[in-house]
């Protein structure tokens, strides 16, 4: 009873001192603040709008931001605001989701091959150093026609292409935590592998692997716009934020917003998502503080 | 020494043929094939059923998978590399004609982009918290969070819409070269701010800097010599992947700013489906970017003597 109350009041405050440390950082506080409402502005907006997605009008083309439609509307008469939110779901979403398949993925393939060394090991680090040798920009090109532009088919793609790191992370932090003497202990009192593994290793990774996930965040972001930029992303007429780019190009000379706003959504969420990032590396472990 | 190197290029055929025969599968196996649309002058026309079989015949698309492979591989380790489907001329040729544009632009980028780079880097480990320092996170950070798209995209809104100080694209024209330049350059001075940067900081930190100092040398051969030698050690392993990058062009910057150069054309050829443009392409990346990991290895002991590798090989 006793040993459970001092083991919650510690685990309470590891997260009482990140959260004293995040809100210390004022960048990313701020970037924490703005990413919200980025996420509040496309997940709850549509519902407050009367236009729609997909509908074109061609009596409004090319409207510059006014009253009626505060970020103006496209070549096909859509409103631009609208757009952004839609596409700010489907990037954030795509963004979320390969982070988190390519964490259990980097999870899984790091702590198996950390964990039980051997032959196991080199197998699963040899596969991951050959997918890091593979240009991946190229192959997400060919693979990316392959789902024929789903959303899942994006998020699967972009997944199995970003766990590399995660898993060298996850197996470099196992092989110097599990000679240590805790590890030894529970293996002395009759714990199975899953146990030692879930309930005393990879709680040690989580610092390092919170941070990495945030970095795959901003990276499948910039992935998928990137493919939606090419063309070869979700497509039409799902927008997202790297597609309005595409169209607004045309118009640069005429209508500039309309690569401005979206230009400029990408921007500061990519921009959140790094100094959160930055942020979170201090809070969550002071001993990984950048030394610059 | 020999060994290592040999042992070091091994790996680099395994690695390519690896790759060869992934995107050989990935390419043959995606929908849609090179002769399912004639582009004709504005929309797609439909080729006839009939037409479209003798076409295969002819690039021998209708044998199996396999045979279509080996006799690629086969052509390809003498050097022929087929014909774009395409352009109907041999990818070798279509190479090396688009490939001048591309290595001008990623040439004169590395040449701003790397010196301004390393000195913005330096600078600001020098005098931290100065306006320097700010200007160079600034930079470091925007090139790192913005895809190369959207900085292409407002420099033109910038510099050729509002201001209409240079053309918005194109490649003719000393003036066209400015505005890509400068953009390619841009991402290359924040990569290499970035890494000098932190690792000087700490080579200025070091002993054998405070030793440097002790004994009475000047400021700037304690940083150059000094300091600069071993932080340099990082950057190395850096510059490798990035010239390769440079060299083999960028899908975005050569597509926004209508550049001729292979960068763009391997997104055409992915939309046509040119099975030789693509597997060439993509093979020659890859090795490329081999063949830098290896140089970088390698240089390493030149600049470290430590890591000399062959000695204990």
């Amino acid at each position: 009873m006793a040993s459970e109350l001092i083991q919650e009041q510690q685990t309470r405050t590891y997260w009482q001192d990140v959260w004293q440390r995040l809100r210390r950082h004022r960048v990313a506080l701020v970037a924490l603040i703005v990413f919200g409402l980025i996420i509040l502005y496309s997940t709850g907006g549509p519902l407050f709008s009367s236009y729609s997605v997909s509908k074109t009008d061609l009596r409004s083309r090319l409207i510059a931001p006014s009253t009626e439609h505060y970020f103006g509307t496209d070549e096909l008469g859509r409103d631009i605001a609208l757009r952004i939110m839609v596409g700010g779901r489907v990037s954030l979403f795509v963004g979320f989701s390969v982070a988190l398949v390519s964490l259990l993925i980097g999870v899984v393939i790091g702590s198996t091959s950390g964990y039980f060394g051997g032959h196991l090991d080199s197998v699963l680090m040899r596969f991951t150093d050959i997918m890091l040798s593979i240009p991946s920009l190229p192959l997400l090109l060919i693979l990316s026609r392959y789902g024929g532009g789903s959303v899942w088919s994006i998020i699967l793609i972009l997944s199995v292409f970003s766990w590399m790191g995660l898993a060298r992370i996850v197996r470099g932090t196992i092989l110097s935590i599990k000679q240590r003497d805790f590890v030894e202990a529970a293996r002395m009192t009759g714990a199975r592998n899953g146990r030692i593994v879930f309930r005393h290793i990879l709680p040690s990774t989580l610092a390092p692997v919170i941070v990495n996930a945030t970095l795959t965040l901003g990276f499948a972001i910039i992935a998928e716009s990137s493919l939606s930029y090419l063309g070869l992303g979700v497509q039409p007429p799902t927008p997202t934020w790297g597609q309005m780019l595409i169209g607004a190009q045309q118009f640069m000379e005429t209508a500039p917003w309309l690569a401005l706003i979206p230009g400029l959504f990408l921007f500061v969420t990519l921009l959140c998502i790094n100094f959160l990032g930055d942020g979170l590396r201090d809070a969550l472990d002071p001993k990984m503080t950048l030394q610059n | 020494m020999t060994r290592y190197v040999l042992g070091r290029f091994a790996g680099i055929i395994g690695v390519l043929f690896i790759v060869s025969i992934m995107i050989f599968l990935m390419i043959h196996t995606i929908p849609g094939g090179p002769f399912d649309a004639m582009p004709t002058t504005s929309e797609f026309r439909e080729i006839p059923e009939h037409i479209r079989e003798k076409l295969m015949a002819k690039y021998g698309l209708d044998k199996p998978l396999y045979v279509q492979y080996f006799r690629y591989m086969w052509a390809a380790l003498r050097g022929d590399f087929g014909i774009s489907f395409r352009y109907g001329e041999p990818v070798t040729d279509f190479i090396s004609r688009s490939w001048p544009a591309t290595a001008q632009l990623g040439l004169s980028a590395m040449a701003i982009g790397i010196p301004i780079g390393i000195g913005l880097g330096i600078l600001a480990a020098l005098r931290p918290n100065t306006w320097l320092d700010y200007l160079t996170n600034v930079v470091v950070i925007t090139t790192f969070v913005t895809p190369v798209f959207v900085i292409a995209i407002m420099s033109i809104i910038i510099f050729a819409v509002i201001l209409k100080w240079l053309p918005s694209g194109g490649w003719g024209e000393p003036k066209q070269w400015i505005l890509p330049t400068f953009v390619y350059a841009l991402g290359q001075i924040g990569g290499m701010a970035r890494f000098t940067r932190a690792s000087m900081v700490d080579a200025m930190q070091a002993e054998y800097v405070r030793t440097a100092r002790a004994k009475g040398l000047r400021e700037s051969a304690v940083v150059m010599r000094h300091a600069f030698r071993s932080a340099s050690l990082p950057l190395v392993t850096l510059l490798g992947p990035m010239v390769v990058n440079l060299l083999l062009g960028s899908f975005f910057i050569e597509a926004i700013f209508r550049i001729p150069g292979i960068g763009g054309q391997i997104t055409l050829a992915l939309y046509n489906r040119d099975y030789p443009v693509i597997m060439a392409l993509i093979l020659l990346w890859t090795f490329a970017i081999a063949i830098a990991y290896l140089v970088t290895d390698l240089l390493y002991g030149v600049v470290d003597p430590r890591i000399r590798v062959g000695g204990t090989m």
